[in-house]
């Protein structure tokens, strides 16, 4: 698909990061519904693209990176308090790799814990992404210790 | 039931470590507690002594003889003890999968939650580790924890917590025999915690807690029988985690542990109905709670464990002080008339086969 002279495997969103002006796109392969081999976005009425975009837009804005400059977000709380699940197998987290300088974004849910197959690594949220996840108030200490356990919040 | 009191808990704490789990340390015949910096701990006759077992948090810890298996996000370690009385080990296995938590076999093998990637089946066997994995044929499952039911003559039963794939029961003999006992599916309840009833009249039975807020009670998991499937009406925070102890069902939520009193019997054998129910309430904001299966329970509260004995929690508190030098520290209780509201639940179980593949 061909959005504003870029190519990328999925519709670019209208908006940008209001923090760092980021460009996003919803990557076809993660958005296939279902359970399957990659993550799967929770797809609408359970996730509207607006909501994706959000989780990006609020981890760009609150810098919750890792090292290498990866992005991770959740959504925001329910009504009962709680952080709604973005991923088909229950995931409440999202990973947003980096993007090359002048490229769009794209995410998908991250996985609570290490996956080591062939061909398809995945490690969960770094423990300071998780710490700063608390400085900033989208965790309590109690969650974040649950969550680098690898368990539900 | 009226009126507000206190309960004291002895509480563990390790310098510069905080602790993520808790349970009996055999090797050492003491307290074990892992860590989140991925050591693990114990007592033993010459000091707290540790153990390198991981890179991140310690999630689950397994001991079976003199083999030991401990999982966190980011790995799945097993170490076999050099000598007795000590926590001195060599590794035979570190996996870059990581897992939720493990559960051990009397005989030298271990089954590890990983999610999407089934139970992993660990052997140990002469200083090398056999793998097998464990999937439902057609119809993955995600692996959320593994708990041992019961041991009846020479077969152990273990029931997998599946999340939204509701529950997998196997059985497991000695020569690697792992067959599949039944399959049961909750009407999309996403089951999060799962726990043996501790009970003698029902060794086979389990209690199960979802994300909804209900919790279900089978008396026989290897069984079609009908369970009792309740709500609790006043549920605060999300729920976390179920243990049974002594007739009695605990669950953590993010805000409470809630003690429901002379449950299990009622719910179990069927002659629950929607009556008032009296319970206890502490308002705590705890990780995880962990439990010896006869009287104790251990809650993990910001690096720190609150360790509690049952009877004092039912009684209403002002149990006797049982502080070994490690601190007390002082919780409110309250008394909580909770009413249990039935739910017409769609649920079902089947006999089904499981895919195990060799690696």
């Amino acid at each position: 698909m061909s959005q504003g002279g870029a190519q990328y495997p999925g519709p670019l969103h209208l908006q940008r990061t209001s923090r760092s002006g980021h460009e996003y796109f919803f990557y076809d392969k993660h958005h296939r519904g279902g359970i399957g081999e990659e993550a799967q976005w929770l797809t609408e009425p359970d996730l509207t693209r607006d909501e994706e975009f959000g989780v990006f837009n609020r981890a760009d804005l609150h810098i919750l990176s890792d090292e290498k400059g990866n992005l991770f977000g959740l959504r925001e709380r329910n009504t009962g308090g709680r952080v709604p699940e973005l991923g088909t197998r229950g995931e409440q987290f999202a990973k947003f790799p980096l993007a090359e300088e002048g490229q769009a974004w794209h995410g998908f849910p991250n996985w609570p814990i290490a996956r080591d197959v062939e061909s398809h690594e995945s490690r969960p949220i770094p423990r300071e992404t998780l710490r700063r996840m608390v400085e900033v108030n989208l965790l309590t200490s109690s969650e974040r210790r649950r969550v680098q356990k690898g368990k539900h919040i | 039931m009226s009126s507000r009191s206190a309960i004291r808990a002895t509480f563990h704490r390790l310098q510069d470590q905080e602790i993520s789990w808790v349970g009996e340390c055999p090797w050492t015949q003491s307290l074990g507690f892992g860590c989140e910096s991925g050591r693990f701990f114990a007592e033993t006759g010459s000091g707290i002594e540790a153990l390198d077992v991981a890179d991140d948090s310690i999630n689950g810890v397994a001991f079976s003889g003199a083999v030991a298996t401990f999982t966190s996000r980011e790995s799945v370690t097993v170490v076999q003890r050099k000598h007795g009385g000590s926590l001195d080990a060599e590794p035979l296995l570190r996996s870059r999968d990581g897992a939720h938590g493990v559960a051990a076999s009397r005989h030298p093998t271990f089954f590890a939650a990983q999610g999407a990637l089934g139970v992993l089946a660990i052997r140990a066997m002469s200083g090398k580790c056999e793998l097998r994995r464990i999937q439902r044929e057609n119809e993955p499952f995600s692996a959320y924890q593994v708990v041992k039911i019961a041991q009846k003559d020479d077969v152990e039963f273990y029931a997998v917590a599946a999340r939204s794939g509701g529950m997998l029961v196997f059985s497991y003999r000695d020569d690697w025999d792992i067959s599949p006992a039944r399959g049961h599916s909750f009407g999309g309840h996403d089951i999060v915690s799962i726990t043996s009833l501790n009970h003698e009249s029902f060794p086979l039975g389990i209690a199960a807690l979802s994300l909804q807020g209900e919790l279900i009670i089978i008396p026989d998991v290897t069984r079609g029988t009908n369970p009792g499937v309740v709500r609790f009406d006043e549920l605060a925070g999300v729920p976390y985690a179920v243990s049974a102890l002594r007739g009695h069902i605990i669950v953590l939520t993010s805000s409470e542990l809630i003690v429901v009193t002379d449950v299990v019997q009622p719910l179990a054998d069927g002659t629950y109905s929607n009556r008032q129910q009296h319970s206890w309430v502490v308002p705590v904001q705890a990780s995880d709670i962990f439990s010896d299966g006869i009287q104790r329970i251990f809650l993990t509260t910001d690096g720190d464990v609150d360790e509690f004995q049952v009877d004092d929690l039912v009684v209403s508190g002002h149990g006797p002080a049982s502080g070994n030098g490690r601190g007390i520290k002082t919780f409110e209780i309250k008394p909580r008339e909770s009413r249990f509201l039935e739910v017409d639940s769609q649920w079902s179980t089947s006999d089904q086969p499981l895919v195990l593949a060799t690696t």
